[in-house]
């Protein structure tokens, strides 16, 4: 029994690496420039410092990167707190997070922050904003020492529809070419120039993977239901206090990094888990593959669908994870 | 139980698909941020505004031009360029894999964009939107320079500055009337003192009264006040469209309002007033003078 379970995730785990390696590798191959996958080896090896070496290094493969964590961090973010919560439609953006961090890139730009300390500081606005926003509900929730994980859902709600009747409020004052700048970053983009903060985003998001791991036998605990889980022994408090933090970390740093790129952290999920059920232990790191060969798949199709135009890529993921949510809604016989 | 998650969950998403959409995005055309340059002139250019594209023709650079936006249609052989993309989002990888020497954007290109091209060693040149008619003979100045056609835009630029100063010179003797120049129908935009359409209007012998009014969301309530002469509607990418025509009707109600009163109620084209060149400026200088002033019988009011 035991051993038919292993032998089952081994094939799970081999079958998302290989769709991450093909998919990564197709996205390296497509694009406007066009160029012929069977000359692709050849500018690997022998084409540095030439353009097309450079589009594939400098232009196509930061993408591929930061759509591998960010695609990821959303998709585990999704994980963590649909397990928490125990809520299907649970997403990372439900908390207000996303919110909290546009406000704090629309204040950014209205009050011409970038200006003073460049262009950093669009992620870091909305990092701040989020941060504002997780300390806030997390705040209003605790009652007497515990978590009220209801209370988080609805505040959380209730913050994102503040916080984009604020954003609207900027938008409606601000300047045409502010307005332009918000429109921009809300849209979500992979196209991020800076080198060093894909990379801040790749291990933000490993690191995110590696501590949620230690929390995975706790999370399926719970999925019993809270009293039974401290029945088992599980600190419930801690690991519901942990999880929710480490959710909006990641959720934070995707946002400000990548702004916002919607139904990644909520379709995912469903899908990996009909495939690996509900056993944490798996379902992390696959939801994690997953979402990250879901964003560079889709990243691609926005890239080249409608040449020369680039779409955002967070119209392909809600136009995909939609119509896929729906379908999946629709079949009530599979265990959300 | 579920109802309420699913209804919570359509809450969420509604206020967030709402941010999405572009909105009134930008108005016109560009400044440059001072790129002194001395060397041979740029023979791989390419245009990421329909405004540059068409300064770029004006100044007889056409031929270096080697790839532009998909909104830049103006003069017709700008059509069949190579196209890059929008105004707002050109394709990175299309632009390096042409090798330009040049890539001249606006203020409304994504900065994300345009610095990874900086990045990748591509020289960038980035025009604001012109506050004003002399910013805008400035920088067509400056383009001229930056294109090696130095002398071609200094000629383009007084013929200009002369064709606008005769202008002037017959409106400054009339009495001066009470203008509202309407941009944006939902929300209402009005053409303020801070735009560049407001040289329009006082060249043309009027006075905005939205003068003071900011960034320019404005409301009817102060028009009815401003009780305008003269209203021009030039509803952004639809004045020759259905748009413009039912905000002309709705105008006409109000019959308190002088404008309405005398038939001085007026449809333009926004591409041409928004983003002028320095020929299209006099054109449209004409126009607008038209519409104030029509005893002058300087251009056609419709």
């Amino acid at each position: 029994m035991r051993g038919a379970r292993i032998r089952r995730w081994v094939i799970i785990l081999f079958v998302l690496i290989a769709a991450l390696i093909l998919v990564s590798l197709m996205a390296l191959c497509t694009g406007a420039a066009g160029i012929s996958p069977a000359r692709i080896p050849g500018i690997i090896y022998g084409g540095k410092g030439t353009g097309e070496y450079s589009i594939l290094f400098d232009i196509r493969l930061p993408r591929i990167i930061l759509g591998f964590a960010i695609g990821g961090a959303l998709s585990l973010a999704g994980t963590i707190l649909q397990g928490i919560f125990r809520n299907p439609l649970v997403e990372p953006y439900t908390l207000g997070i996303s919110g909290g961090a546009s406000l704090g890139v629309c204040l950014n730009i209205v009050f011409n922050w970038y200006g003073v300390i460049g262009v950093i500081a669009y992620p870091i606005s909305g990092f701040l904003g989020a941060v504002m926003v997780i300390l806030f509900v997390y705040g209003l929730s605790m009652k007497a020492g515990t978590l009220k994980t209801q209370g988080i859902l609805l505040t959380g709600v209730m913050i994102s529809f503040i916080s984009s009747s604020l954003v609207m409020l900027i938008m409606a004052l601000s300047h045409s070419e502010d307005l332009h700048g918000i429109v921009f970053w809300i849209m979500g983009s992979l196209d991020e120039p800076d080198m060093l903060l894909v990379w801040v985003a790749v291990i933000g998001s490993l690191g995110g993977l590696v501590v949620s791991f230690f929390f995975c036998l706790d999370l399926n605990a719970l999925a019993l239901g809270e009293e039974e889980a401290v029945h088992l022994g599980i600190n419930v408090e801690r690991t519901k206090r942990v999880l929710f933090i480490l959710a909006s970390f990641l959720t934070g740093l995707s946002v400000s990094v990548a702004g916002i790129i919607g139904f990644v952290g909520l379709i995912i999920p469903h899908l990996i888990r009909m495939f690996t059920g509900t056993d944490h232990r798996i379902l992390f790191i696959s939801a994690f593959l997953a979402g990250a060969s879901f964003l560079i798949l889709c990243d691609t199709l926005a890239r080249t669908v409608i040449q020369p135009f680039e779409l955002p890529v967070g119209v392909i993921t809600g136009i995909i994870g939609g119509a896929v949510f729906v379908y999946a809604l629709s079949r009530r016989q599979v265990s959300l | 139980m579920k109802k309420l998650v699913i209804f919570f969950f359509v809450a969420i998403c509604l206020p967030a698909s709402g941010l999405r959409p572009g909105g009134p995005v930008g108005l016109c055309a560009e400044t440059p941020p001072g790129h002194p340059y001395t060397g041979p002139a740029p023979r791989r250019i390419i245009s990421l505004g329909q405004t540059i594209t068409e300064r770029i023709y004006l100044l007889g650079a056409d031929k270096n031009l080697i790839a532009n936006t998909v909104y830049c249609v103006e003069p017709e052989d700008a059509r069949h360029k190579e196209k890059v993309g929008t105004l707002l989002q050109a394709n990175i990888e299309k632009i390096v894999a042409m090798k330009p020497d040049l890539v001249i954007a606006t203020n409304l290109a994504s900065p994300r964009q345009l610095r990874k091209l900086r990045d990748l060693g591509i020289r960038v040149v980035q025009f604001s939107y012109p506050e004003n008619f002399e910013e805008m003979c400035e920088q067509f100045l400056e383009l001229g320079r930056l294109l090696g056609r130095e002398k071609e835009a200094e000629e383009i630029i007084d013929k200009t500055r002369r064709d606008v100063a005769a202008i002037r010179m017959k409106t400054a003797a009339l009495p001066k009337k009470r203008v509202f120049i309407q941009l944006g129908v939902k929300p209402l935009h009005a053409v303020t003192g801070e735009s560049f359409l407001n040289d329009y209007i006082e060249f043309a012998g009027g006075i905005n009264i939205a003068l003071r009014d900011g960034h320019g969301t404005y409301s009817r309530e102060k028009v009815l006040k401003g009780d305008p002469e003269v209203i021009i509607i030039s509803t952004m990418g639809s004045s020759e469209g259905e748009t413009g025509r039912k905000e002309k009707e709705v105008w006409m109600k109000y019959r308190s309002i002088a404008a309405v009163r005398n038939r001085q109620v007026y449809l333009v084209n926004p591409d041409k007033l928004c983003s002028p060149t320095p020929l299209t400026f006099v054109e449209g200088l004409k126009e607008i003078t038209g519409m104030i002033h029509p005893e002058l019988e300087i251009g056609g009011a419709k």
